[in-house]
């Protein structure tokens, strides 16, 4: 339902994205790999709207996406869980949640909220701490619910595994494929391609801004020279 | 007694002027180094409408605020948003820019003759227990802390309020949450104006209306924001509130041309022993 074609954007003079073509189908999760400076983040801001592409399609069912907003893109539910976690420091575990149903009207947010809570009990038990005040893991998963919040029916997730130890990093992929399970679609950014590509469907590599390589992960993952280049095997 | 009470009177507007400064800069990053400015030209428009069209307090006050919020919200579209995110310095220059400019247009359009304006409310002196007290001066005391108390519950409670302690912390994050960062700040600026223009109106009375009315008012202002951590709203009002009870004091009991002198003196004391304010939090970080 979501899918870029041959999209170029810059930063500046800096050709960050030389063409760049994916799709992200309905209830699939589709992993986008690549090193550091690949392009990855940008591909996620242009699809969040915060980059305009100089050249090239963004259609969603069909629609081009090219004169929306960030927010139109929320509430259309593709939903971004940015690098870094970005929780907002100063407010507290639940204040995050509600900001992450910013623009929702609909009566469902509190039943939201308790499913993100038996996702993460521990961001229950810390409600009205301050998120600043959290650990890195338990920030990551408020960015996560907080994502949640607001709907998504595509959620694009940065690099989720940045910076956590590997018990929490499996824990979280667990409950990425069980949001998963429930219908939504997920575009996944991660350095750790062997994890991604054990949970989707379908992977992208980029380098340099390029899709260099693309493929079913069970097939890109049993491929020799994916081993050797990009599984470190 | 009479002298606390007067003071606390001149804390209110210092206190008022003082959380236009806070909220802008809670909200949007950027000290206002104009509000004095903006609510002088306000406090004029105002009385354009008193004494050219003559029309009555009431909807004078109520038509200089809605100028006050087209104002800001124009301040804030052609000027502040092109250096949102631009250095702090610059951001300083621009709004001290602002401040001369504003002081020179205002100038050439009204003169620079202090006329005098009328109070709010009418009417003599009241005792209250051993404290005599205008009926006016008892409107401004109500009014700085209703707009307190408003601005306070807003922020804490409402869902604009959490848009705006959001925007910022983390404008990225908060574009991804699908939050209109851009219309928070112009409503912020909008706002900020008509806590502005409210402090002028009410300053206007005690100072005559001129177009240097608010430089005092501003460096009180500021250094009340500064006293209350400026990031309060409440540290903000108390912080005005605790500089007007100071400076008249110092007026009354050592000599008036040292209030300045003097209160400055207990600004960089209090800094001295807690530098972030009596409410700031710590460091540069902001919280209600
Ligand atoms: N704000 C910016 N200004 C200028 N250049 C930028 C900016 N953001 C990214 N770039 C450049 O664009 C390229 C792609 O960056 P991007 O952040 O998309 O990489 P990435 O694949 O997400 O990398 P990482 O895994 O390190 O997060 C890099 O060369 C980077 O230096
Ligand atoms: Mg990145």
């Amino acid at each position: 339902m979501l899918k870029l074609n041959d999209v170029h954007a810059f930063y500046g003079r800096v050709h960050a994205l030389r063409g760049v073509s994916l799709e992200v189908p309905e209830g699939k999760i589709i992993s986008l790999l690549g090193g550091n400076g690949a392009g990855k983040s940008t591909t996620l801001n242009v699809i969040s709207r915060l980059i305009q592409p100089k050249e090239g399609n963004f259609e969603l069912n069909g629609q081009s996406m090219l004169k929306k907003s960030p927010s139109d893109m929320v509430k259309q539910g593709v939903i971004q869980c940015p690098e870094n976690r970005r929780v907002f420091p100063l407010l507290t575990v639940e204040e995050n949640l509600k900001i992450g149903a910013y623009q929702r009207k609909d009566k469902n947010i509190q039943l939201d909220m308790e499913k993100v809570y038996t996702y993460f009990p521990r961001l229950k038990e810390r409600k009205i701490q301050k998120a600043g005040t959290l650990s890195g893991g338990e920030q990551q998963m408020l960015a996560i619910g907080r994502s949640l919040m607001g709907k998504p029916k595509i959620l694009l997730l940065d690099e989720p595994s940045l910076g956590i130890a590997p018990i929490l990093v499996s824990e979280i992929f667990k409950i990425i494929k069980e949001i998963n399970n429930e219908g939504t679609a997920i575009l996944l950014v991660e350095q750790n391609a062997h994890m991604a590509m054990s949970i989707s469907d379908y992977s992208y590599i980029l380098e340099n801004g390029r899709v260099a390589l693309e493929g079913n992960s069970e097939d890109l993952k049993n491929d020799d020279e994916v081993r050797k280049l990009y599984l470190g095997a | 007694m009479q002298i606390l009470m007067s003071g606390l009177i001149f804390g209110c507007i210092y206190g008022l002027t003082a959380l236009g400064l806070v909220l802008i800069y809670k909200t949007t990053d950027i000290v206002n180094f104009a509000q004095g400015e903006m609510a002088m030209v306000t406090t004029f428009v105002s009385f354009v409408f008193l004494s050219n069209f003559g029309f009555g307090y009431i909807p004078s006050l109520l038509l200089a605020l809605i100028f006050a919020a087209i104002f800001g919200i124009a301040i804030h579209q052609i000027v502040m948003k092109r250096v949102q995110s631009a250095p702090p310095l610059n951001q300083i220059v621009v709004t001290l820019g602002l401040f001369m400019i504003l002081n020179g247009m205002a100038g050439l359009i009204w003169g620079h003759k202090p006329t005098s304006y009328p109070q709010a409310v009418k009417g003599d002196s009241i005792k209250l227990g051993s404290v005599f007290i205008t009926p006016n001066e008892l409107f401004i005391l109500c009014i700085t802390f209703f707009l307190m108390l408003i601005f306070f519950l807003l922020f804490r409670f409402t869902r604009v309020g959490l848009a705006m302690r959001a925007s910022a912390q983390d404008i990225k994050a908060s574009q991804l949450m699908g939050i209109k960062v851009t219309s928070v700040f112009t409503a912020t600026w909008a706002v900020g104006a008509i806590l502005g223009g409210v402090a002028g109106i009410m300053t206007a009375p005690i100072t005559f209306l001129d177009t240097q009315m608010m430089f005092e008012v501003l460096i009180m202002a500021f250094a009340a924001a500064v006293i209350g951590g400026f990031v309060s709203l409440p540290g903000a009002v108390i912080g005005g509130l605790f500089i007007g009870v100071f400076e008249n004091l110092i007026a009354f009991y050592i000599s008036p041309e040292m209030k300045l002198v003097y209160t400055f003196l207990l600004i960089i004391l209090v800094l001295y022993i807690r530098p972030q304010g009596i409410f700031g939090g710590k460091q540069t970080l902001k919280k209600v």
